[in-house]
């Protein structure tokens, strides 16, 4: 029997009862916690990542002796830092507070299939490969006589009740990287005149703003990644995340894959000393690969 | 219902998943966060549940059983956890073309206030492994039997789950029962909220 600080006999057994008792009750108030609220935008969302999922993508493995970084899938905050036989390949993050207009997106919905919606959108003056992406809309009306969207596919191809169709109607993206918002206009003009684009906005891309921009109008469709950034603009950010490590030695190469997609190749001569090996971990554990 | 290409039958496909998710959603919720701990790890829950939803999804066609479904998507979200606490100490990303960036899961799991006792559960879990931990949660919060777990876990037999959960179980009032005799018998007598005022007159 042990004694408490009262020095009364303080009764272990009771405590492991009232334990017993605090565990079991808490148990079931975690039981009870209810997530119903929560479930129908994870559902949502699940269908617009499984349309984005299945959309044609082409790519190219990157080289295995190399680690890259594609720069241009916009907001990765990693930082890769590795020695390979004296040559080191750090990989800088594109910081997102920076408040620089790079470019807009034109975004809207068009009454054609998504391969139509995109050979259409390409054929506008001043857009160019790599800019356009579009996602045909499955959809159904509801009893108020609303256009409800079910899902997002990238084929334009879909089975609804057993029926083979193609989507009639499609979102689309056109990123148009540092443009002048005239430019953008008048590439917004020229699709409008295509004479079936249901709605359509321009928005504005900038640092700050640009992955709530994009994400926007990538919310259910995936951007094929080219040249979204001009290379110049993506080196200074490069420069600026390396100089802050100290990092001055640095070597910044571009290569094209077969597919179009750009890489960013950084190489440092001569070896990493510890120091910045360390300041390169210490910023890796300081970023974190979302934020909410 | 037959899935022979995912892609030609994505509608299909996503609409199973998504429907699927909807009877086990709470209490994969709930078993996510628990396995996690909470405060100020909300976001490595939410990180978790994420990615394990993200997997089921590309893996759901693979599911031959949708009987099997809960027991399977429960497994996932361990492994996605388990895997998550063994990150390498330099976070180093392979990017790869063919891996896509997908936008964030809404938020589910909010912050909100605890009582002193739930806080006492949660550190109480949080003395136990991983896999004992999550033995206890599936048991406790999701309703799994031992057998069922004895699979998820691929335990060699059902005693080893069996001792498995008493002995989570023992650990954790044990944690509960030491912090509450640490504190002084004042408050001991004010946090229980069931049978405590009654010990006193014994």
């Amino acid at each position: 029997m042990s004694i408490d600080k009262t020095g009364n006999d303080s009764g272990s057994a009771t405590t492991d009862r009232r334990a017993e008792s605090v565990m079991n009750e808490q148990f079931r108030g975690m039981r009870e916690e209810s997530f119903a609220k929560s479930l129908p935008e994870v559902q949502a969302w699940l269908r617009r990542v499984d349309a984005q999922r299945t959309a044609p993508v082409q790519h190219a493995a990157p080289p295995s002796a190399v680690r890259l970084l594609d720069v241009h899938r916009g907001f990765r905050r990693h930082m890769l830092a590795a020695g390979i036989a004296g040559v080191l390949v750090a990989v800088a993050c594109i910081p997102v507070k920076h408040v620089e207009t790079v470019g807009y997106v034109i975004a809207g919905r068009i009454t054609m299939p998504p391969r139509d919606a995109v050979r259409e959108l390409l054929a506008v003056p001043g857009v160019e490969p790599g800019q356009v992406s579009a996602l045909g809309e499955v959809t159904h009306l509801d009893a108020a006589g609303h256009r409800i969207v079910d899902a997002y596919v990238g084929s334009g191809e879909a089975v609804v009740d057993g029926v083979h169709v193609l989507t009639p109607t499609s979102k689309f993206a056109i990123v148009i990287p540092e443009a002048a918002l005239g430019r953008a206009h008048t590439i917004a003009a020229s699709v409008r005149s295509l004479g079936n684009v249901d709605s359509l906005e321009v928005r504005e891309m900038s640092d700050t703003v640009r992955t709530p921009a994009i994400r926007a109008a990538m919310t259910s469709m995936r951007l094929e990644w080219r040249t979204d950034l001009p290379e110049h603009v993506v080196e200074k950010h490069v420069r600026e995340q390396l100089a802050q490590l100290k990092m001055q030695n640095v070597t910044v190469d571009y290569v094209t894959s077969s597919g179009g997609e750009r890489r960013i190749i950084l190489r440092v001569d001569g070896e990493v000393d510890a120091e910045q090996e360390r300041r390169v971990q210490e910023f890796l554990k300081a970023t974190k690969p979302r934020s909410r | 219902m037959e899935r022979t290409n995912p892609q030609s039958h994505s509608i299909l496909v996503h609409h199973d998943f998504a429907d699927a998710l909807a009877s086990c959603y709470e209490d994969a919720a709930r078993y996510c966060r628990a396995l996690c701990g909470r405060s100020s790890k909300r976001v490595e829950a939410e990180d978790v549940f994420q990615d394990a939803l993200l997997r089921a999804l590309e893996y759901y066609h693979t599911l031959e059983s949708p009987e099997r479904f809960r027991s399977w998507l429960f497994q996932i979200i361990t492994r996605t956890y388990l895997n998550s606490t063994r990150v390498a100490y330099l976070r180093r990303v392979i990017p790869s073309t063919g891996s896509a960036e997908y936008e964030d899961m809404p938020t589910v799991f909010e912050m909100s206030s605890r009582v002193a006792d739930r806080i006492l559960l949660e550190e109480a879990l949080a003395t136990l492994s991983a896999v004992d931990r999550a033995a206890l949660l599936l048991h406790e919060l999701a309703g799994f039997g031992v057998e069922e777990i004895a699979k998820m876990q691929n335990a060699r037999s059902l005693s080893a789950i069996k001792s498995r959960l008493s002995r989570s179980r023992t650990r954790v009032r044990a944690h509960i029962a030491r912090v509450m005799g640490e504190l002084p018998l004042a408050t001991n007598t004010e946090t229980p909220k069931s049978g405590g005022q009654d010990d006193e007159h014994r």
